[in-house]
């Protein structure tokens, strides 16, 4: 097992009241168990403003938790705190949703590549090493190498993602979270983009947890799906079962949105109590239920 | 490395407008000629500043002759003639029996230079018993042309160390303040409050009394820099603070995270270089209130001392409306402090115009 998520939660307080009282809290992500395989592409799909990125930045420990444990290869990383979680994190790295606000503006991409290798200065000591690594993964995610002397904004989207998936495999990591790393690129540029994250996926030995509002984009990369509502998974299955077979209510209208571009109205809103747990359905297909 | 050149990122894209801006160049034309003239001051200045002859208290400014009897002759300079009038007041009239060459690299009163390079030459100077007042003299017969470039020395310096060391905690507190948020956040801008809520000018009577009144003169110069640097900060710190609470959230200082780097990397690697489009033009905008700030304190006698001189100090002479009828040329220094602020408040404004697009872009995302 790879990474195992167990019961994560967080919740951000709602400024209400004077003085904290009646303090409330958005349930961000509420109770979330998922496990990850070695080489098995896992994808969260759901609603925007369901809790996927504040997921994805959990288990970063880019924010602390409130509840759960992150389990990287048999060690909690949810106990370690400030210091100690350094040396695990160049194993999982993320490409970030905006690829405009992801590459800072001020510094060339031979700078951005070279400083996301900070965790490996023993192993590239030399400058001549680091600009060595830097052009070969320029040269993996398909980006000319004379690109490393420009800055971010003579990039187009679509080049920005790549220098961000280049610099997030700088580290060689072995789970890459990529947090709606295409929502903002148009449909070629989305598909050559997926199609180089199969390639890199080989030539790396990555993992991907793919994020995604979209269900149809994730269909070829993804061996499992997690659909997400409200901060909780509600349905977890291998991905043509998800397509051939949603169970949840929330799963369909997902699906009917994705493949036949239109909403369907929902009959009854959709609720989830608190005591409703993920159900086993047999062949790997797990929904929540009462 | 050479093909670094051809790329620019937008910050320095957005600077190159800064040229484009005629008057803002004429400010920084003016503002580098007044800085290295008073770096320069012991050589170009005819006088040490503390070389006074009170038989010319007051003496109008010297005119420089080129012709004599209508030839064109090497410039000279006429003596002068001290008489009292009816009311002793003093009548300075010229004495055509005198004359006296001017000599370039004139050896005059010994310097140091800076506080270091000894030297008795003089740009510009005549013999004894000549004097040159180029802009006429004080009342205690002090060329104000020198004293005005050794007082530049100080009123200049005041305002670019000041800035230095308000601007330094001021990012820092604010950066800090800005990046950890919460409790830190509190406490650092409490503090800045308090210094704020003060008025200015009363907060620095207030200080300028804590300091020992047997400060020698640097060591004063040194308390005034404080003083002043200690009142600059707190708005600073504010301003970063609130751009560092929006920087934080960029998704480059979440990946600087991703790879490991140190809170101190991040801060000063990802946060505080986005501040800089501000900071920029805020440094050049605040200048002047140091420049200012030392002007008033000396102006009323608690800043630097006579005969050290500062503008401010030398303005002090200008405090009653017979002398500067009698004297009209010992309201220079003000003058000097009038262009001075007109020019960082130019070149402010300037760099504030080609920068605020990037400013927009990199505060509110
Ligand atoms: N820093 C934060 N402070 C308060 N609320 C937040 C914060 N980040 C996210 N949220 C809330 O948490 C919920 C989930 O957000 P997010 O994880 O960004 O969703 P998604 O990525 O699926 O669109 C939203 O309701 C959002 O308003
Ligand atoms: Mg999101």
């Amino acid at each position: 097992m790879l990474l195992e998520l167990k019961n994560i939660k967080k919740y951000f307080p709602v400024k209400k009241g004077f003085l904290g009282r009646g303090q409330t809290f958005v349930r961000a992500v509420d109770g979330v168990d998922l496990a990850i395989q070695e080489g098995e592409n896992v994808s969260l799909v759901g609603e925007s403003g369901c809790g996927k990125t504040t997921l994805a930045r959990s288990i970063l420990r880019l924010m602390p938790l409130d509840g759960g444990q992150i389990i990287f290869k048999g060690e909690d990383l949810s106990r370690l705190s400030g210091r100690r979680i350094i040396p695990y994190r160049k194993h999982m790295q993320m490409v970030f949703q905006d690829p405009f606000s992801s590459l800072d503006p001020r510094f060339t991409v031979r700078r951005l590549l070279q400083e996301a290798l900070t965790l490996e200065k023993e192993q590239y000591k030399t400058k001549g090493s680091q600009e060595e690594r830097a052009a070969y993964l320029l040269s993996a995610v398909q980006l000319k190498g004379d690109m490393l002397s420009r800055y971010p904004h003579e990039f187009s989207g679509g080049e920005r993602q790549r220098v961000a998936i280049a610099r997030a495999l700088m580290l060689n990591p072995q789970l890459l979270i990529l947090d709606e790393a295409v929502s903002s690129l148009d449909v070629i540029v989305q598909k050559q983009i997926i199609h180089l994250l199969g390639d890199l996926q080989r030539q790396f030995r990555l993992t991907y947890l793919f994020i995604s509002h979209n269900l149809k984009i994730i269909r070829k990369i993804s061996h499992k799906i997690a659909v997400m509502y409200q901060g909780k998974i509600v349905e977890l299955a291998p991905t043509e079962e998800i397509f051939n077979n949603p169970l949840h209510p929330y799963t369909r209208e997902l699906l009917s949105a994705a493949v036949e571009y239109k909403a369907i109205a929902r009959e009854e809103a959709i609720l989830i109590s608190d005591h409703s747990r993920l159900i086993d359905k047999g062949n790997g297909h797990f929904v929540l239920s009462e | 490395m050479s093909a670094d050149k051809k790329h620019l990122s937008e910050f320095q894209i957005a600077l190159r407008n800064f040229k484009k801006n005629r008057l803002a160049c004429l400010g920084v034309v003016i503002l580098g000629l007044l800085y290295v003239a008073v770096i320069f001051a012991e050589f170009l200045s005819p006088y040490s500043y503390k070389n006074e002859n009170r038989n010319y208290s007051y003496c109008p400014p010297t005119v420089i002759q080129f012709f004599d009897e209508n030839r064109l002759v090497w410039p000279y300079v006429y003596g002068r003639q001290l008489e009292f009038n009816a009311y002793h007041g003093r009548i300075y009239t010229i004495d055509k029996t005198q004359k006296y060459p001017l000599r370039f690299f004139a050896p005059g009163d010994t310097y140091q230079w800076l506080g270091f390079l000894p030297g008795r030459r003089h740009l510009i100077g005549v013999s004894e018993p000549g004097r040159f007042y180029l802009l006429g003299a004080d009342s205690r017969g002090r060329d104000v042309f020198s004293r005005l470039l050794y007082g530049g020395r100080i009123s200049l310096s005041i305002g670019l160390i000041g800035v230095c060391i308000s601007f330094t905690i001021g990012l820092i507190v604010g950066g800090v303040a800005g990046y950890y948020g919460g409790r830190v956040d509190d406490i650092l801008m409490r503090i800045c409050e308090m210094f704020m809520m003060v008025p200015g000018f009363y907060l620095l009577l207030a200080l300028r009394s804590a300091v020992p009144d047997n400060f020698n003169s640097v060591q004063v110069y040194f308390a005034i820099v404080v003083i002043l640097s200690f009142i600059g900060w707190a708005g600073l710190a504010r301003i970063i603070r609130g751009m560092c609470l929006s920087l934080r959230e960029r998704e480059y200082v979440l990946a600087a995270r991703t790879f490991g780097l140190s809170d101190r990397k991040i801060i000063t690697g990802h946060i505080l270089p986005h501040t800089v489009s501000y900071s920029i033009f805020a440094v050049m905008l605040s200048i002047p209130g140091y420049i200012l700030g030392e002007s008033a304190l000396s102006l009323i006698g608690l800043g630097i001392q006579d005969p050290f001189a500062s503008w401010g100090n030398m303005l002090s002479d200008a405090m009653s409306i017979v002398r500067i009828k009698f004297a009209p040329w010992i309201l220079l220094p003000g003058f000097f402090i009038f262009v001075t602020v007109i020019c960082f408040n130019v070149i402010g404004d300037a760099l504030r115009d080609c920068l605020d697009p990037l400013l927009k872009s990199e505060v509110k995302g």
